[in-house]
């Protein structure tokens, strides 16, 4: 499993690389994105071409956000397919993310409040 | 009369006197005036008026003064007139003639003139007496107060009295000359009456009514009679009428006066009569008749009415008698007889003596006091059995006064507390017969009931004298004075020591059934057998109250029982100490018995004997039980004490029921051990099968098959031994493995027959068949080698022997550390295992042989190859063998499974004692729920949910009257009845039918009825039998406040009935059952009364009106949130949490069993790897299905749902292992789509999970949240088959 990081100046954004985060990857998943966590305190998450999320993968993305928060950085997700976004809804994880359609609206997010 | 003449008399002299004056002075004057005239007269005219006056004075005066004139006159004429010469000068002779002429008309004149004087004289006298007579006769007349009247021959009245004129009023003169019959009420008798009285000359007493003038009527008597006149002609008729009026009322008044007398004579049954005593004659009233029961036609004698006295008082009545005779008053009561009836009467007499004092009349009553005599004796007989009652009622009474003081107690009572009345009235206080606790009791009740007036129900222990304790039941009642201050109590008492001894019994059963109850659960946690035993002895010593307690195993081979579990005896006993199994011992009693033997006193037991192990216990007496299995008595369980004691029924099926449970624990237990070892010689098999295949040299493959026997198959040791074609015919040991410790080197083992061939290895290689040696210990075969054996521990054998191509090549033995270690299945396996190894010695020798010779081996080769081929063959035949074995394995599991199963059951009945059940979740086409909210105070209320396999479900639902311990305890036992009678009825049912309802109640109710009588308890009842599969609710209801069954379609509430009565009411009751469809869709509400009976602060129930509209308006919701609805609408309406009955109630709703339109399953290893294979199994199946397609969103939640059970599974319940397996099968109905996660991992309950934290600082634990959020039911269940399910629902829409 390997992440794709695209920089926008300060803010990363990074690819989830697979289609379906479950028990079985996620914490795979959990340790490729910590480095680029602890590198950024900025980031993005494409989750574009992931189309199903378990609560293992909820918990690897929230497992994300909290250890930004801790250092003062932030997460945001953007283009989540309509069943993931249906996962974040169940669990009401989508008010705790910021999630935006697209990439530039995540990134511009991040630069309009700074 | 005398008088009347005296008086006339005088007047008559004082006349004459006047005569005598007259005579003279008239002649005087007639001779002066004749002598002044003479010149003018004659002589004759002198003469003429001389006889004027002779003549007047004879007529006024009479005679003599007449006589005197005349005299006077002659002279005076003489001497005057005639001459004068001599004295008598008569000269001429014609004068002497006049003269004397003249003194004759004289004296004639004289004389006539006095007669008719005195003539008139007597008329004038008589007038004036017939005047007289007739006023004083009218006076008479008129004085009589009697109307007179006097009545003519042509009956006119003549003359009437003035009574008359008053009895007719009409005057004198207007009566006289009417007609007399005119003036009576019926003229024709009047009429006739006086015609009578002429013809007879009188009548008498003739009675006329007198109507008078206004109308008014006069009852008269007539007497009347004729009057004559002097010649004797009836002139009339005198009638004199007597006015009777007043006599009429007097004899009016007197008859009147007379029948009074007879009627108060009767009204107070008192008759009078009267005895003449020389003539004996006897009169008396028409009341004596009456009471004397004689008639008075019949004219009864004196002597009549002595012989009616009756016998007893004959003599009394005759004594008395006499001395009345003698002047003693009389007054008796005695009694007479009157045809067949006694009576009782009171005679009372005077006795009237003549002045000689001789007894000449007897007067007296008699009354007839029967009515009070016979009130008298009824009084006298209530006033007795009220005594009676008081005294002798089957409960004590007393009184006690302010102090406390009794001052009354009744027979009853005294004897209860076995004291005199002389030792307690007055003397004691009721606080000296309590103990304390009760009188602190009493004192507190004491003062309430001075003040209240009352104490009711008050639980009372008293003291007898003896000193024993009567538990009683106290109710007492103030007497109050005018003034209302207490004066005494009136106490009842009820001995209640029957009672007490029920609640006792009834709580004794209920511990009882908790040892059981525990002790079930504790064998089913899977503790090890000795574990359990020794739990089971402690628990019944302790349930019992016995010193000793103990499980005895039977040893056939020893014809012994073993002590292998107990408690109390002295130590070392346990494992140890034997009892023989023959007739002679309690043990070998119970077993050939088989049933419970009681033994209450050893010193008087006379069908067995006290083993030595009991006496050396000073055990008197005990109880003991044989521990059944399947395949036969295990053994004996027993109690004893050092105390003579009997033993209950109670007490017997409590040991019973421990003894069951042992016996299915040991069943369960051998089940597991057989599993145990097959499992072990199945390893074993396929390792040695492994080893072949890599075998080189023989020797190190004995070596490896040996220790894979002793490792994996858990043997003792297990030697290969060849059979040494030498003289000795020895055998030698060719590999070893397990404990051995020389025992090798001891055995000296031949296989010729002789002693020491004839062992098991040896005989096995001669006879080339397996040898068991079940039991090292008994088996004579074994006697050479049995101590050494013994010393290492082996307790049972198997040789097996190896035969390399038709040659015995020697023999494979195994030993065991249990005795019986090889069942039929094992030594299946270990000679099939043997005969790879047979194989394998064969193949290595082969193997070698073509080392030697490789021409021929090339030659061979072929051959080799096909007969490895062949073996292969067989080997594969071998894994089919396996796979049969692993299909049996499988089988045993499974019949483990229903063993466990069955267990369960019957823990799960035992543990329901305690009242409440969960209600079963997966009965397909029925969905229920239940509620219990406990009140303060326990209430009996209690539930059963019963499956059948047959897609039935019985619902109980009981509530006990009362409340409180006793009213738990009876639920509990009753609830414990209908288990035990369901199992009862099910286990010995023809064609595994189901018992019916009505059966069970029936049976239930037979077990219980009796306690329940003696507790004055009652339990209501409904026993519902669902049907899924016929749609039918075969319901017996016993009283139970009501079943609601709610139709689907139409919303229709409806109270469902039966007639029966509760249970306990009475005994030999016969229950009928009802059967009601249903419809899919249907709920059916059980609930108890509770709930109607919900008040809120207004005091108004709840109400089965209510309630129907609550439910109508919640039909909808699924049965938790049904029955929460409910809660929320009863305690809503109450207005509080604290509710004063149980709330309990069941719902069932009765679901569409549609058909699957699709099913398909799928089988995954637990790797989370196969998370994703999950995911797409669901994804397919839905996609692929007919009819609507399912929204991919659903879809997709499906398939989280399914990925978070299934990693649920994979995480929880296999921890992480990856090589057990997950069932997955789904099903599609029109409506709905249901995925059934099956696995065999631990079982988890959502309910004990934390809710989820969703606020981001958590990253785990949503899981059973993801599933309950993304499907619309899951549940949790264990299945019949004992698999764990994750059940999910969706619904298509």
């Amino acid at each position: 499993m390997e992440v794709v990081v695209d920089q926008f100046g300060e803010v990363s954004v990074a690819k989830v690389p697979v289609e379906e985060l479950d028990a079985s990857n996620a914490p795979e998943f959990k340790r490729v994105i910590t480095p680029i966590v602890e590198k950024n305190t900025k980031l993005v998450l494409d989750m574009s071409r992931l189309n199903f999320v378990d609560s293992s993968g909820l918990g690897a993305i929230l497992s994300c956000l909290r250890q930004l928060s801790a250092k003062g950085g932030d997460l945001k997700l953007c283009c989540l397919t309509r069943q993931v976004r249906a996962a974040f809804e169940l669990v009401r994880m989508h008010r705790i993310f910021e999630i935006y359609p697209t990439r530039e609206e995540a990134v511009q997010a991040f630069n309009g409040r700074h | 009369m005398l008088k009347l003449h005296g008086v006339m008399s005088v007047r008559i002299t004082e006349n004459r006197i006047f005569g005598y004056f007259f005579a003279l002075g008239g002649i005087a004057a007639v001779t002066a005036v004749c002598l002044l005239l003479r010149r003018h007269i004659n002589d004759a005219t002198v003469v003429l008026a001389m006889l004027l006056i002779v003549l007047f004075t004879a007529l006024i005066w009479g005679s003599k003064p007449a006589l005197v004139a005349s005299a006077i006159g002659v002279l005076s004429l003489n001497f005057v007139f005639l001459l004068t010469e001599g004295l008598l000068p008569i000269e001429e002779s014609e004068n002497v003639i006049a003269l004397a002429a003249f003194l004759i008309t004289a004296l004639t004149v004289g004389q006539l003139s006095a007669s008719v004087k005195q003539r008139a004289a007597e008329a004038e006298a008589g007038r004036k007496e017939a005047r007289r007579a007739n006023a004083y006769n009218r006076g008479l007349l008129e004085v009589s107060i009697d109307p007179l009247v006097t009545i003519s021959k042509d009956g006119k009245i003549t003359d009437v009295n003035a009574a008359t004129e008053l009895a007719t009023g009409y005057s004198r003169t207007e009566l006289i000359g009417t007609d007399f019959a005119d003036y009576f009420t019926d003229p024709a008798a009047a009429r006739s009456g006086y015609q009578l009285a002429f013809q007879e000359g009188q009548v008498r007493n003739y009675p006329l009514e007198i109507r008078h003038r206004d109308g008014h009527i006069t009852p008269v008597l007539y007497n009347a009679a004729v009057y004559r006149d002097e010649t004797g002609d009836v002139v009339g008729l005198f009638a004199a009428a007597r006015d009777i009026t007043e006599r009429k009322k007097a004899e009016a008044a007197l008859s009147e006066s007379e029948a009074d007398l007879r009627k108060a004579q009767s009204i107070a049954h008192v008759g009078s009569w009267r005895l003449d005593i020389p003539t004996n004659r006897f009169t008396c009233s028409d009341e004596v008749f009456r009471i004397f029961g004689l008639h008075k036609s019949l004219t009864p004698t004196y002597e009549d009415f002595l012989n009616t006295i009756h016998p007893e008082d004959s003599e009394t009545v005759q004594k008395a008698w006499e001395a009345a005779l003698r002047g003693a008053p009389y007054n008796l009561e005695h009694r007479i007889k009157v045809g067949d009836r006694i009576k009782w009467i009171r005679g009372r007499a005077t006795v009237e003596f003549d002045k000689e004092n001789k007894p000449v009349r007897a007067i007296g009553t008699v009354q007839d006091v029967t009515e009070r005599r016979m009130a008298e004796e009824r009084l006298r007989q209530s006033a007795e059995e009220i005594h009676d009652l008081y005294n002798n009622a089957p409960c004590g009474y007393h009184s006690i006064d302010r102090d406390g003081t009794i001052v009354r107690m009744n027979y009853t009572e005294l004897m209860w507390l076995g004291y005199s009345s002389v030792e307690v009235i007055g003397r004691k206080k009721l606080s000296d017969f309590l103990t304390p606790e009760s009188l602190k009791k009493f004192e507190e009740a004491f003062p309430k009931l001075k003040e209240e007036g009352f104490i009711q129900d008050l639980e009372l222990d008293m003291v007898r004298k003896d000193g024993s304790i009567l538990p009683v039941l106290l109710s007492s009642t103030a007497v109050r004075d005018r003034e209302g201050n207490y004066v005494m109590s009136r106490s009842t008492l009820y001995d209640i020591t029957a009672r007490r001894r029920a609640e006792e019994a009834v709580r004794r059963l209920a511990q009882l059934q908790t040892v059981v109850a525990r002790l079930g659960a504790y064998a089913l946690r899977g503790t090890s057998m000795e574990e359990v035993l020794d739990e089971a002895v402690k628990e019944v010593a302790q349930g019992l109250g016995t010193e000793y307690c103990k499980v005895m195993e039977l040893v056939p081979e020893r014809q012994a029982c073993l002590l292998i579990a107990g408690v109390g005896w002295k130590p070392g006993y346990a494992g140890n100490a034997i009892v023989s199994s023959g007739p002679e011992s309690q043990a070998g009693y119970t077993l050939l018995s088989d049933e419970p033997v009681i033994v209450e006193d050893f010193a008087t037991e006379k069908r067995f004997a006290r083993p030595p192990l009991l006496a050396e216990h000073g055990v008197v007496a005990g109880i003991s039980v044989v521990i059944k299995t399947k395949e036969g008595p295990y053994g004996v369980l027993s109690a004893h004490t050092q105390n003579r004691r009997t033993f209950t029924k109670d007490e017997v099926s409590f040991l019973q029921s421990v003894s069951n449970i042992l016996g299915s624990t040991i069943e369960r237990h051998r089940a597991e051990t057989r599993l145990l070892r097959i499992n072990r010689a199945h390893r074993a098999l396929s390792r040695c099968n492994e080893a072949l295949v890599r075998a080189i040299d023989e020797k190190k493959f004995f070596q490896q098959v040996c220790e894979v026997i002793v490792e994996e198959g858990g043997y003792r040791l297990c030697w290969v031994g060849r059979a040494e074609k030498d003289e000795a015919k020895s055998v030698v040991p060719l590999a070893q493995a397990g404990f051995e410790e020389g025992y090798l080197s001891t055995l000296n083992i031949t296989w010729a027959d002789t002693e020491r061939g004839r062992g098991p290895t040896g005989t096995s290689i001669r006879t080339r068949q397996t040898v068991l040696v079940k039991n090292i210990v008994s088996d004579p075969m074994m006697a050479p080698w049995r101590e050494e054996a013994l010393k290492r521990g082996y307790a049972s054998s198997i040789s097996i022997p190896l035969l390399v191509d038709s040659e015995v090549f020697g023999a494979i033995n195994i030993y065991a550390s249990e005795p019986d270690a090889f069942g039929a299945e094992e030594v299946e396996l270990l000679t099939e295992l043997a005969s790879d190894l047979a194989f394998g010695i064969s193949t290595l020798r082969t193997r070698a042989e073509r080392e030697k010779a490789e021409e021929e081996l090339r030659k061979l080769n072929v051959e080799l190859e096909q007969r490895v081929a062949e073996r292969t063959a067989e080997l594969q035949a071998a894994n089919l063998l396996k796979d049969q074995h692993i299909a049996r394995e499988q089988a045993m599991m499974a019949e483990l499974e229903r063993a466990r199963e069955r267990e369960a059951e019957v823990g799960f009945k035992i543990q329901r004692t305690l009242l409440l059940d969960q209600p079963p979740v997966d009965v397909p086409g029925l969905r229920l729920a239940a509620l219990t909210i406990p009140s303060q105070k326990i209430d009996g209320d209690f539930y059963i949910f019963f499956k059948h396999r047959d897609q039935s479900l019985d619902v109980i639902v009981g509530d006990v009257m009362g409340k409180g311990i006793p009213a738990a305890l009876v639920g509990a036992a009753t609830k414990s009845c209908f288990l035990k009678a369901l199992s009862h009825l099910t286990a010995f049912s023809k064609n595994g039918k189901l018992p019916e309802p009505k059966e069970v109640v029936m049976l239930s109710h037979a077990e219980v009825v009796r306690q329940l009588i003696d507790l004055e308890s009652f339990v209501t009842l409904s026993y519902a039998r669902l049907d899924v599969n016929n749609h039918r609710l075969d319901l017996v209801d016993c009283g139970h406040t009501g079943i609601v069954q709610v139709h689907g379609k139409s919303g229709v509430c409806e109270e469902l009935h039966g007639e029966n009565l509760p249970l306990g009411v009475r005994e030999g009751e016969l229950y009928d059952q009802i059967s009601i469809p249903f419809e899919p869709g249907d709920l059916f509400f059980f609930y108890s009364d509770g709930i109607t009976e919900a008040r809120n602060p207004a005091g108004e129930l709840f109400g089965a009106e209510r309630l129907h509209e609550c439910i109508k308006a919640n039909i909808e919701l699924g049965p938790e949130a049904f029955v929460e609805a409910i809660r929320k609408a009863v305690f809503d309406f109450s207005g509080t949490d604290r509710l004063t009955d149980d709330l309990t109630c069941v719902v069932v709703k009765a679901e569409t069993r549609e058909t699957p339109v699709a099913r398909a399953q799928i089988e995954i290893a637990s790797d989370l790897r196969n998370l994703c294979r999950a995911r797409e199994f669901i994804g397919s199946f839905c996609r692929g299905l007919p009819g609507r397609p399912l929204k991919q969103e659903s879809i997709g939640l499906l398939q989280l749902a399914v990925n978070e059970a299934a990693c649920n599974i994979m995480k929880h319940a296999y921890h992480g292992r990856k090589d057990r397996w997950i069932y997955i099968e789904t099903e599609a109905y029109p409506s709905r789509i249901v995925v059934r996660l099956y696995h065999l991992g631990d079982s988890f309950d959502p309910s004990t999970l934390p809710p989820p934290v969703l606020d981001g600082s958590r990253e785990s634990g949503f899981g059973a949240y993801i599933i309950s959020k993304s499907t619309d039911d899951v549940r949790y269940y264990r299945d019949e088959r004992g698999l764990n399910c994750i059940s999910l629902m969706k619904l298509r829409n």
